[in-house]
């Protein structure tokens, strides 16, 4: 009986989290991709743009007010999207994974204070070697079932390898200053939330056989996302979908495991 | 532990459902194009094509996507020769040989290169146009 009880609740819950969920989906996939005639320039600055978006760290997890003295370990995984490199007549042999990862460490302090720091270490995949760093800072707050959380980041990234050309080796530096805030809802396991974020991009690329540099300064641009967690006992699992500016969907996954 | 794995099994289930991953690189638009309407000539229309597909490179001072092997002593974004800089008005020789189908022998690659914006048909055949007419001014 209490088992069925639990059950029906649970469904409930399920459907509830669900119809959240797919409703705020449906509003960040209105929004239009549009673009007219370009010049290779813009196709540069643009597949510059979705790369640099693409190694961005996010928040990927639910706005939950964890106890101080708290650790979360978490493994990041990102799907990347098909990506079309043609600059002009000419496509770009960048070859990406199918999938990108990070390593995320968050401690939680006192009264909802949160610090982070993520890593790439060096890690060498098919004809490029990758080295990230971010660190994050945040403030979690909770109001009965209502979360809100407000966050801070800084992420350092270094991709070394073949991107232009297969014959030398080009090199992307990105640094990204973010700032996010996410409302969610805690319903036992599950946590549905959203959120919206600014960020600052600065970029370089430079290109070892044309010998010149592509520079993105001081870029602002706004992001939006909604997710859902799932939390059983020490581990949680998370979903999360962003939309980056107007040209870029992409959602991460994510494990963690609670100390 | 089973639970965890459900919970697990489920949310990737519904990331593959639900997830989304698109990026509008801009790499299958068409490109830029300048249309130019009655005789082509540098100030109707050629000026501007040839400012926007092939000074992007060539101009004094090189722009950021001027790769190094770029000459130093031409700029297409004017028509007359500077002291030591010629100007535009040398294309139209070039163009009658070749130059947009064939790389020329100790000039130039073929050009536009691949990474440039490419010219439309309607462009190559205006910028041909204006160079059997003798690559006019005005």
């Amino acid at each position: 009986m209490g088992r069925e009880v639990v059950g029906e609740l649970t469904g409930l819950r399920l459907v509830k989290s669900f119809l959240c969920f797919q409703i705020a989906l449906f509003f960040i996939l209105l929004w239009p991709f549009t673009s007219s005639a370009v010049t290779a320039i813009e196709q540069s600055r643009r597949l510059q743009l979705v790369y640099s978006h693409l190694l961005d760290f996010r928040s990927n997890a639910a706005p939950i007010y964890e106890t101080s003295g708290t650790l979360e370990v978490s493994v990041d995984l990102q799907p990347m999207p098909d990506i079309d490199a043609r600059i002009g007549a000419k496509t770009e042999p960048v070859e990406t994974l199918p999938v990108s990862g990070r390593l995320r460490l968050r401690g939680f302090l006192f009264d909802g204070w949160m610090l982070g720091i993520s890593s790439v270490p060096g890690l060498t995949i098919g004809k490029q070697k990758a080295t990230a760093l971010q660190t994050e800072m945040g403030l979690r707050k909770t109001w009965g079932s209502i979360q809100t959380g407000l966050r801070v980041s800084q992420s350092l990234w270094e991709i070394l390898g073949q991107m232009t050309t297969t014959r030398y080796k080009d090199r992307l530096e990105n640094r990204q200053q973010n700032i996010d805030f996410s409302l969610g809802l805690d319903w036992s396991f599950w946590q549905p939330y959203a959120g919206i974020g600014r960020g600052i991009l600065n970029s370089e690329f430079w290109i070892e056989e044309s010998q010149i540099t592509l520079k993105i300064e001081n870029h602002v641009y706004s992001y939006q996302f909604v997710g859902l967690g799932l939390r059983e006992n020490t581990w949680s699992f998370n979903f999360e979908q962003h939309r980056t500016e107007d040209f870029l969907l992409h959602f991460q996954l994510s494990a963690t495991q609670k100390f | 532990m089973r639970v965890t794995y459900d919970l697990l099994l489920f949310l990737l289930s519904a990331s593959l459902l639900f997830g989304c991953s698109k990026a509008d690189t801009l790499g299958g638009k068409a490109p830029d194009e300048v249309v130019i309407s009655g005789t082509p000539t540098w100030e109707n229309g050629i000026g501007d094509l040839v400012r926007s597909k092939c000074a992007s490179c060539h101009v004094i001072p090189f722009s950021f996507y001027s790769p190094h092997n770029t000459p130093s002593t031409l700029n297409l974004s004017v028509y007359d020769n500077s002291s030591n800089i010629r100007g535009a008005n040398i294309l139209g020789i070039w163009i009658n040989n070749g130059i947009l189908e064939k790389a020329l022998t100790g000039v130039a690659r073929k050009m536009p290169l691949e990474y440039a914006t490419p010219l439309t048909s309607r462009e190559i055949e205006s910028l041909k146009s204006w160079s059997t007419s003798g690559s006019p001014k005005n």
